[in-house]
């Protein structure tokens, strides 16, 4: 075959297979336009073992369980649990039901106009003792393995700081903002100079999750139209579009922030209150210093909603002589998900766990 | 791997030159006196359409929707009270309940 007849095969093949993947887009676009392709999320089988208000205590189903003590997953307050349990097969949970963990999580719900008024202190001092010590009598178990992710980190530290006696064999949290002026965009919003709080209420007292969604798409303000490109460009192929519908959907389904929480942590991040130890709960000073169970913290290099800049003093301010610092390569939910999360962060966290644990009986 | 076709390499370049500058603008003080004023006059044109509406309703002696959500505030604020209190009792049942059990 002569170099002319080569590159008009070449020419010709290509053409074929746009063609191939223009007739696939068509028909993946009509599937998620009207809605029949929706991935299934969240489906590791649980039981609700518990639920105050809009909170609820999940126990994921697990006849292999090899270690003890169990672990209790805290959750963030801005958006919805099932990104730690995203599909079969991209699921942070299964990964440590699959390692012999007895897993519960706690999901605080969504709230409404009966949560407007709640403080941190609702979370870090009553529903969180409450499920910890509802762990326990369920399992028997003396202590518990404690994991926050973003703001459920924040929660999780806060209670082990503030429940001195809690009953706590290890803490790991991730993606954890305590450099609160690091945050970008919504530190100046809220900060000195930015606006009040009050203003960015809904009628039912809470901060809407629009508003959020908003304010977390505001920091990467091109990354919205990238995303549109990316899904045009690979629309062709299933499990990109099963991957991106789960993903995108996750991204902006937030749920409201109860206007008493998002009052208190405008005034955090005025005072930075964390990193310069002035937190208040309960009228107790609350320092992360007091903090002496064995720690981990896990935090992404590339996370632009909590920057490297507001995750890495952490290490320091936590005062356990058993600490630990995974810096990863990673975007904010690139943590839990995907490659780089099967192959570096879950395994790290599951050693970690493991090595804090003993053989279940 | 496949190369990228034409049309995604200019893109990326366009991207490549515009984020950073969107990237500024948003991290910027402008940015947040604009925000600051935008929410400040979606709140007042919100507080002043209610307030009309609520006049509207009180005329005819019904109760407006702030009215409603006023109510539903206060029994939420109380919902929130008997919850507190149920989960510290609940805590102090589970502690006396271990205390017994040792």
């Amino acid at each position: 075959m002569t170099t002319t007849e080569s590159s008009s095969v070449n020419v010709l093949d290509r053409v074929l297979l746009e063609v191939e993947r223009n007739a696939l887009r068509a028909r993946n676009g009509i599937r998620m336009a009207a809605g029949l392709s929706r991935p299934k999320l969240g489906t590791t089988p649980k039981d609700v073992v518990w639920r105050r208000g809009r909170s609820e205590l999940w126990h994921y189903r697990n006849d292999s369980v090899r270690f003890s003590p169990p672990l209790l997953i805290v959750f963030s307050l801005f958006s919805r649990s099932y990104i730690l349990d995203l599909q079969p097969g991209n699921s942070f949970v299964e990964r440590l039901l699959a390692a012999g963990f007895d897993v519960y999580l706690l999901d605080w719900g969504v709230p409404d106009e009966r949560d407007a008024a709640n403080q941190l202190e609702d979370y870090v001092d009553d529903y969180l003792p409450a499920a910890v010590e509802r762990v326990r009598h369920l399992t028997g178990a003396e202590e518990i393995n404690l994991l926050g992710y973003c703001f459920g980190s924040v929660l999780s530290l806060l209670y082990a700081a503030h429940h001195l006696d809690a009953p706590l064999r290890s803490l790991t949290v991730m993606t954890t903002p305590v450099d609160l002026q690091q945050l970008g965009p919504l530190t100046s919003v809220i900060g000195k100079d930015g606006l009040d709080v009050e203003t960015m209420l809904d009628a039912d007292g809470n901060l809407p999750p629009q508003i959020i969604h908003q304010a977390f798409q505001v920091l990467k303000p091109t990354a919205q139209i990238t995303q549109y490109v990316d899904l045009w460009e690979r629309l062709w192929g299933d499990d990109y579009v099963t991957a991106h519908q789960a993903m995108a959907g996750w991204a902006s389904d937030h749920i409201p922030l109860p206007g008493g929480v998002a009052k208190q942590l405008a005034k955090m991040v005025q005072d930075n209150a964390i990193v310069n130890d002035t937190l208040l709960l309960g009228g107790d000073r609350v320092t992360l210093s007091a903090i002496t169970v064995p720690f981990l913290t896990v935090l992404a290099t590339r996370d632009h909603i909590v920057p490297e800049a507001s995750a890495a003093p952490l290490i320091d301010l936590v005062g356990s002589p058993d600490k630990h610092e995974l810096r990863l390569d990673a975007g904010h939910v690139g943590l839990l998900v995907g490659r780089g999360a099967a192959k570096t962060t879950i395994p790290t966290i599951i050693e970690f766990l493991i090595e804090r644990s003993e053989a279940s009986q | 791997m496949t190369e990228k076709p034409q049309w995604r390499k200019s893109y990326d370049a366009l991207e490549r030159a515009l984020a950073p500058t969107a990237e500024a603008l948003v991290h910027s003080g402008e940015f947040t006196q604009v925000t600051a004023a935008l929410f400040g006059i979606r709140r007042a044109v919100s507080d002043g359409v209610n307030g009309v509406a609520a006049r509207v309703w009180h005329l005819v002696n019904l109760p407006a929707g702030t009215d409603v959500h006023r109510l539903r505030k206060q029994i939420g604020a109380l919902d929130r009270d008997v919850r507190r209190l149920t989960l510290q009792l609940e805590l102090q049942q589970a502690k006396t309940t271990d205390g017994i059990g040792q």
